[in-house]
């Protein structure tokens, strides 16, 4: 082998060495527990005492079982919501926040402010903004004559209230764009300008398409956050099972009802579903996904 | 003569059109303004309100109608909660993990996103959709296995099973991060390349400086994750002296009674740092090195 | 590129300096062992100024002994996940406190240890001291698992001031009855502003159900796991709740309650009568005169006990100086927690909470006939039952619920669940 054909190897290869940290994480800190959780999906394992084998009981047991469906349906209707006006509402407020306006530092903070609220605090901040009578948002409904509704104690209302607190802190997701915004080339709008395009024209045409790797980005953690909604759904629960998310479940089969397998095994099909749903969202990305860089 | 006229009318018209101009921005601004502090009003309510509860006696926190200026200003609720909870010392145990998890995550997963983002080397896909699906994994069912590996190697009631995994960097991160790089043009590094830099040069030289915006958005991601994390620290730390302020947080509420007052005192001073990290970090999204300066 | 490197060497070094820390506090513990001191792992909830409490008892009892060394560790949020992380990864702590409805489970799934034998051959804790339905909570088959440390039966406390105000006896041993025709006189508007502001009761999920079902001798599971909630004598009991809740509506709507909170609502002076543990503070919180005095009754007398016990790992080492431990806690916790689990020490509560005096004898006279559930290895799903098919609909009173469709449903959904 000559030097050449070994520099064109390294070449080749030499992506391997930027992502080694990462491929040594997996095998040493993801491979066993993810075998491990795989094969303890085929037991009944209620977590004090050892692991029985019985094939795909757990796996046909979900396929009868109605809270299976329940939580299934909760999330999916939480996510059809959340995961669009989340993306929208985070990407208007970044796109204000990119402005040329006095105080935008103080704006940003402000309304970076409920995503950083943490544990107990947010259980009770949340019950008091939902609470149907005393609560802030019926007591500003109140003030314009509007009789609000009563949120997490009202079935038909629990999945919209999750929602709204998803929107709330939507100020979170703000910063992923700002960064993206910030690259946007600014010869670009300054030649559209000249060609005499408006607000509109240059949205649609020259920011959006630019931001379609982040955005890319917030549509796929969209989708694996909303269907992996766990803790503020565990404390603040709701009305009638609608609170009742998917990852709720799975924890209640997991550690209160000591039924590890089982939960192990619901796990294993909200994979699947994600991956699923990642898949389609990649397999389009082709169409509407802009790289810079020029990547396929 | 009729020339010299029109030349000085079309100033005229030049200059009125652009004073109207400008007026129509300051409207635009004033427009902006009010939205903003309308909505920065509604992203504030949550912080009032713990500001407010925590300065409230015990018996007053359920007053209605509801005080927003309390009355008697209970400020002893601060030095008490920093006594019921060794405060300082939590504080300095989170402070000692956070540091050490951000230097990793942030470093090593811009290193791995490089690898993803530039070179084309063989199972490259493959291996990006492997790390998209170990986001998907719900965490709840490698809890006891991953459990089970540290205590293997003894490590329970350390940091190091909260920290040293962060050097195989962040899959979220890393998939941020590999966004962010594919907007980045070529042949930005291929003229550093010809100048004979080699790609970890490119990568140090080039990237990490142009992806500042990006690093901190991780930076402050990883900070505030690390810093409001309570099922890390609650599963693997046992000793009293070495809990995290999150554990500290909870220790507010037992079983009959909550500490409402002191318990807001200490989410507020719980909150603080990361507001400040993210007001700091922030400023770079407007003035970290433009890509435009290079790409125009 | 040297900056780089002298950075991850940097790091590489930190990551390295923590992994020595900890090799060195294993060292400290083969030290212990050289001092022929056993260390005993001990798995608290307590928090905050609890633990503090609980750490000087372990202290003390550390100081005097020469064969043990008990560790607390305090776990103060999502107690049973970690608890139960910890036995499945095979570094269960060796004494553990559970919630009665934890023991069957635990016991039935081999992860506590049976101390029968231990008990009997321990002078210094009398078993015949224990009331005898809180001991009965420490044992799943005949055989026992652990002691309890407190039993807080569920007493009523009332708002003597609410009462004088209306001209009403205080509710002294009354029955349902008697307590819906009183609670009707004290909810009221006070103010004239067309809205009710104070209230005869209050409840939202607290206290339990079967609060209602035993006092009419009915129940949701008997002893021996038959599912008995759809009896007459249970359905009687819960049309008692009902007509409290619904019909007569002595006690504030389910969101309100949510707004204005539960027990400060009666610390507030907003409600008459209150469903409390024996071990609250209201004597010393409240600025108005409280009355105690037992729950009422209706065909016969019965009161929730919440009790908690330490139960011993089977994964511990060196039984018998962890069972020392485990005693040797137990009588401390005697002289701790309102209200001790044994009758011997119950003259001691008020050395410790002198607030205490006046409730005396109703927390006497409630310990008669209080007891725990009749809990099963399943008892959390029982209770998750309970609650999503009867309790919680049975609160919010929707425009479709219908009392005795939820009652068939839950009975059904109970049979299924213990048939499995």
């Amino acid at each position: 082998m000559n030097k050449q054909q070994l520099r064109k190897i390294y070449k080749k290869y030499e992506g391997y060495l930027f992502i080694m940290p990462w491929i040594l994480g997996i095998l040493i800190f993801f491979l066993w527990p993810v075998g491990y959780a795989v094969y303890i999906s085929f037991t009944k394992w209620p977590i004090l005492g050892s692991p029985k084998w019985v094939g795909l009981d757990n796996y046909i047991t979900i396929f009868n079982d109605e809270q299976f469906y329940n939580s299934l349906s909760v999330t999916f209707k939480f996510a059809l919501f959340a995961i669009p006006l989340g993306i929208l509402t985070s990407f208007t407020i970044a796109f204000i926040l990119n402005s040329n306006i006095r105080g935008l530092s103080f704006y940003r903070t402000i309304y970076y402010l409920p995503a950083v609220v943490s544990g107990v605090a947010v259980a009770l901040l949340w019950r008091w903004v939902l609470d149907p009578e005393f609560g802030l948002i019926n007591s500003l409904l109140a003030m314009i004559g509007i009789q609000g509704p009563g949120w997490l104690s009202d079935p038909d209302w629990v999945i919209p209230s999750y929602i709204l607190v998803s929107i709330w802190g939507a100020g979170g997701g703000m910063i992923t764009y700002l960064v993206g915004l910030k690259d946007v080339p600014k010869n670009l709008y300054e030649s559209a300008e000249i060609d005499g395009a408006g607000f509109f024209a240059k949205l649609f045409k020259i920011t959006i398409p630019m931001m379609t790797p982040i955005l890319f980005y917030n549509l796929i953690m969209g989708i694996i956050g909303s269907f992996r909604k766990f803790t503020d759904a565990y404390i603040l629960g709701g009305a009638g099972n609608q609170g009742k998310f998917y990852l709720v479940y799975l924890y209640e089969n997991a550690f209160k009802y000591f039924k590890m397998g089982y939960a192990t095994a619901l796990a294993w099909i909200l994979f699947i579903i994600i991956l699923i749903l990642t898949l389609l969202v990649f397999k389009t990305s082709s169409f509407w996904v802009y790289y810079e860089s020029g990547e396929e | 003569m009729n020339e010299v006229i029109n030349v000085e009318e079309d100033k005229l018209m030049a200059i009125k059109s652009k004073a109207k101009f400008k007026r129509k921005e300051k409207y635009k601004k004033l427009l902006i303004h009010l939205l903003l502090i309308l909505g920065g009003v509604s992203m504030m309510f949550p912080f009032f309100w713990m500001v407010s509860t925590s300065l409230k006696e015990n018996a007053l926190i359920f007053q209605l109608p509801p005080k927003w200026i309390p009355d008697p200003i209970a400020w002893h609720n601060y030095p008490d909660a920093m006594e019921t909870i060794p405060f300082i010392r939590y504080f300095w145990n989170t402070t000692v993990i956070t540091v050490l998890k951000g230097i990793g995550e942030v470093f090593v997963s811009a290193l791995v996103a490089y690898g993803f983002a530039r070179f084309r080397f063989p199972g490259r896909k493959f291996l990006f959709l492997f790390l998209l699906s170990t986001i998907m994994i719900p965490g709840e069912i490698t809890l006891i296995p991953v459990f089970i590996m540290w205590r293997n190697v003894n490590l329970i009631d350390t940091y190091v099973p909260l920290i040293l995994p962060a050097f195989a960097g962040s899959a979220v991160f890393i998939f941020f991060l590999k966004q962010y790089f594919s907007t980045i043009p070529k042949e930005l590094e291929e003229s550093a390349r010809i100048d004979g830099c080699n790609s970890f040069q490119i990568f140090y030289k080039i990237f990490l400086p142009i992806s500042k915006p990006a690093l901190i958005t991780i930076g402050i991601w990883s900070f505030q994750g690390s810093w409001n994390d309570l099922m890390g620290p609650l599963i693997y730390l046992n000793s009293y002296e070495k809990f995290t302020l999150q554990l500290g947080l909870s220790m507010f509420q037992s079983l009959h009674k909550v500490e409402w007052g002191q318990l807001m005192a200490a989410s507020l001073m719980t909150m603080i740092p990361v507001l400040i990290i993210f007001f700091v970090g922030q400023k770079y999204f407007t003035e970290g090195i433009k890509l435009t300066g290079i790409k125009g | 590129m040297k900056k780089a490197i002298s950075f991850i060497a940097l790091l590489l070094v930190m990551t390295l300096v923590f992994t020595g820390c900890s090799s060195n506090d294993s060292q400290v513990n083969t030290d212990n062992e050289e001092s022929k001191k056993v260390r005993v792992e001990f798995a608290t909830w307590a928090g905050g100024g609890e633990l503090q409490e609980l750490q000087e008892i372990v202290d003390a009892l550390n100081a005097e002994s020469n064969e043990y060394e008990i560790e607390v560790i305090s776990i103060p949020a999502d107690y049973y996940t970690k608890l139960q992380t910890m036995i499945a990864g095979n570094d269960a702590p060796d004494l553990m406190w559970l919630s009665q409805e934890y023991i069957p489970a635990y016991a039935e799934l081999g992860a506590i240890e049976d101390i029968t034998t231990y008990a009997k051959n321990d002078s210094s804790i009398d078993l015949n001291d224990f009331y005898v339905p809180t001991l009965a909570t420490a044992k799943w088959k005949d055989k026992l698992y652990g002691f309890p440390w407190i039993a807080q039966p569920v007493i009523m406390y009332y708002n003597k001031d609410l009462f004088d105000e209306a001209g009403l006896d205080y509710p002294e041993d009354i029955t349902w009855d008697e307590f819906i025709e009183m609670g009707k006189k004290l909810t009221k508007d006070t103010d004239g502003d067309g809205k009710i502001d104070q209230y005869g009761f209050i409840v939202n999920g607290w206290p339990p159900i079967h609060t209602w079902l035993w006092t009419y001798g009915g129940g949701d599971v008997d002893e021996n796991g038959n599912v008995i909630i759809d009896t007459p004598e249970s359905k009687k009991a819960l049309e008692v709740l009902y007509d409290i809740l619904h019909v007569s509506k002595i006690t504030p709507s389910k969101t309100q309650i949510e707004a204005q909170g539960f027990g400060e609502q009666f610390k507030a002076g907003k409600i008459a009568t209150f469903m409390g543990g024996a071990g609250d503070d209201f004597e010393k919180t409240v600025d108005f005169n409280v009355g105690t005095t037992v729950i009422p009754y209706g065909t016969e007398r019965a009161t929730f006990n919440w009790i908690a016990s330490t139960v011993m790992s089977s994964q511990a080492e060196n039984k018998e100086v962890v069972y020392k431990a485990l005693s040797d806690l137990t009588n401390k916790f005697f002289d701790w927690k309102v209200v001790p689990p044994v009758k011997s020490k119950f003259g001691k509560i008020t050395e410790n909470r002198p607030d205490k005096e006046s409730a005396l004898p109703a927390i006497k006279a409630s310990m008669e006939f209080a007891r725990g559930f009749n809990n099963m290895p399943k008892q959390n799903e029982i209770a998750g039952k309970v609650w999503d098919n009867l309790y919680d609909p049975l609160l919010r009173n929707d425009d479709n619920f219908d009392l005795d469709t939820a009652i068939e449903e839950t009975a059904k959904a109970l049979r299924e669940l213990l048939a499995k």
